[in-house]
């Protein structure tokens, strides 16, 4: 399976109720190279995960159903999504919500606004390549 | 007219002569009855009428005199001040009534005097108390919370409001230093020591303002309030105590505080459109979709950066109103000052590039920095706007100098630029919120007169400084003192 998923398409699931940035994300990460879908809810976002492991998830935060906090729960709950690699991309930017964010589990936090799509597509390069603590912790654990 | 009045003479000398007239009438008397005669007899009879007669004379003389010195006497004591005794003789009694005259007369005026004088104060007093009553009611029927201390800062005075405010009587609070009674905290920053703003206004002589204040209550509770507090001095110039007046501002708060909800709500919804449009643009701009004309091209170009100036004034308008919501996490820490720089000035060189600036940093080699801030927000706030100010503001092809030196006791970063300078009458209002220098205005950056702003509170809130000095045309040194450890 995995040398499979290294020649295969890296998948990207990204969480985003607003049209204008889901066509960006589908547009651009898919031009890009990776399988790119779209999730317009939270919950959505949970049911493709469990059909598909993303290799990268970005996650908005103000989401319709279940807001990108209970996704990151929801996902930290659940042995088989552990080791999922989140970045969260949202319209918040209080110091409260990203420290949130990142105690429960995400890797990283950026304002959309404040950042080009180029250096989206690289925050996306840079995480999909970053090995994930947990991930190898679990390895370990397995061993 | 008459030659001789008995009643001019001296008591003892009228005593003598009497005595020694009733003495020679006893003479002639014994020389008369020595021959046993009846004339003798007669002559002694004579004698003793006489004798009598003289003695009346001679009492009379007295007791006439004495009592109407007697009931003189009593009239004074009676309070008939203006009563006199009519004596007219010459002797003691004469003398005595004159005295005694004299002395009522003395007495009369005096009593007069008081009496005028008393009358006077009565007034006064009337006055006085009127006075009282009338500070008193507006003391009591004034709005707002007053006390008032004394040099020493011991509670003397309170009204009503300032009773129902903090829950305490002013008998319970009567002497006792305000600090004791009257617990003042900040609205934002709780464990932030509380200045002792009344002992300043005394000392300096100055009202001192304070918001953005919690009173706790004698329950414990806590309500917002304004607080001034102004000094009190005679009229030569002696501080006597502090008039401190303080207003129950929950409903200012309130107000603010919807405010402050609103902008951040508004601020969020704004960004959402916003950042997505700022995405899309730089899709077609990239050719993404298919190429496109230059010309339009340059038209998006100019719709990026009216869009990016719409993120900056939203990012700044959610900063100040985080600031002005006690709502920033701010956690200083040992931070290396320039690595930050190195990557503030890295992310800013297409800025710099666009206009042909040459950035510069000058450090001495080898050496690290360390100061004690809250690093995101010495990055994102003070070296973002810091750096940025002093490459928008400059000329093209100008140059930005940033030098680090190591104080004592801080960290100093001096940054020069090169560019248009803040004009002299607007130094002073450079830190306030949403000013704009006119030459700042004119030129072709944009900003929203925040940047500064919140710089400034970051800085001072983590203890250090910050200040400039410029030339307008020439240039502007910005120079930032750091704590290198905590406060």
């Amino acid at each position: 399976m995995e040398k499979k998923s290294t020649t295969k398409k890296k998948f990207i699931l990204v969480a985003e109720d607003d049209k204008a940035y889901a066509n960006v994300y589908q547009l651009k990460l898919a031009k890009e190279g990776y399988e790119v879908k779209i999730a317009f809810d939270g919950e959505e976002a949970l049911n493709l995960c469990r059909k598909r492991k993303p290799d990268l998830m970005i996650l908005d935060l103000l989401l319709p159903i279940a807001d990108g906090f209970e996704v990151l729960e929801a996902l930290q709950k659940d042995k088989r999504f552990r080791n999922i690699k989140v970045i969260v991309l949202s319209s918040l930017s209080q110091s409260e919500d990203i420290l949130r964010v990142k105690k429960l589990g995400a890797l990283d936090y950026f304002v959309k606004s404040n950042i080009t799509i180029q250096e989206m597509v690289a925050k996306v390069k840079k995480y999909l390549d970053y090995k994930n603590i947990r991930r190898v912790k679990n390895k370990k654990d397995r061993k | 007219m008459e030659l001789f009045n008995f009643k001019d003479l001296k008591i003892g000398v009228r005593l003598r002569f009497i005595i020694e007239i009733i003495l020679l009438l006893f003479l002639v008397a014994f020389f008369i009855n020595s021959q046993k005669t009846i004339e003798g007899f007669l002559s002694i009879l004579i004698i003793i009428v006489l004798t009598f007669i003289l003695g009346v004379i001679f009492f009379r003389s007295i007791i006439i005199p004495l009592n109407d010195l007697i009931v003189f006497a009593q009239k004074i004591i009676k309070g008939e001040l203006s009563a006199r005794v009519e004596l007219k003789s010459k002797d003691e009694f004469g003398q005595l009534a004159d005295y005694f005259n004299n002395m009522a007369t003395k007495l009369d005026e005096s009593m007069k005097m008081i009496e005028r004088r008393s009358e006077v104060l009565a007034e006064r007093i009337i006055e006085l108390s009127e006075e009282k009553n009338k500070s008193a009611a507006i003391l009591s029927s004034i709005g707002d919370g007053v006390f008032l201390v004394d040099a020493e800062e011991r509670i003397l005075l309170m009204n009503k409001v300032a009773e129902e405010l903090s829950g305490y009587n002013l008998e319970e609070v009567f002497q006792k230093p305000y600090s004791e009674i009257f617990k003042f905290i900040w609205e934002k920053e709780q464990n932030k020591n509380y200045p002792n703003f009344i002992g300043k206004a005394m000392r300096e002589g100055e009202i001192q303002n304070l918001t953005q204040t919690l009173l706790i209550k004698k329950s414990g509770k806590n309500i917002s309030i304004s607080i001034s507090a102004a000094p009190v001095k005679y009229s030569r110039g002696e501080t006597f105590g502090c008039v401190v007046v303080f207003r129950d501002a929950s409903g200012d708060r309130e107000l603010e505080r919807a405010k402050d909800k609103f902008l951040a709500i508004a601020s969020h919804q704004l960004r959402t459109p916003l950042g997505s449009t700022k995405w899309n643009l730089e899709m077609i701009l990239g050719e993404e979709v298919g190429r496109i004309p230059q010309k339009a091209k340059e038209l998006l170009r100019q719709i990026y950066k009216s869009n990016d100036r719409l993120i900056n004034l939203v990012n700044d308008l959610l900063d100040v109103s985080r600031i002005d919501q006690g709502k920033t996490k701010n956690d200083p820490e040992i931070t290396d000052v320039i690595k930050i720089i190195k990557i503030k000035i890295q992310e800013l060189s297409n800025l710099a590039e666009a206009k042909s600036i040459n950035v510069k940093l000058e450090v001495p080699e080898g050496k690290t920095f360390n100061a004690f801030v809250d690093p995101q927000h010495f990055s994102d706030q003070v070296m973002q706007n810091v750096l940025a100010n002093a490459i928008l503001y400059n000329r093209r092809g100008g140059s930005v100098l940033i030098q680090i030196a190591p104080l004592d006791k801080e960290v100093r970063i001096r940054i020069d630029d090169t560019g248009i300078g803040i004009p002299e009458r607007e130094q002073s209002k450079i830190f306030s919120r949403f000013f704009r220098a006119n030459n700042a205005i004119k030129s072709e950056a944009d900003g929203s007169g925040l940047g500064l702003y919140v710089v400034k509170y970051y800085i001072e809130s983590w203890g250090g400084k910050i200040w400039f000095e410029s030339n307008e045309g020439k240039g502007t040194t910005f120079h930032i003192s750091l704590p290198i450890k905590k406060l």
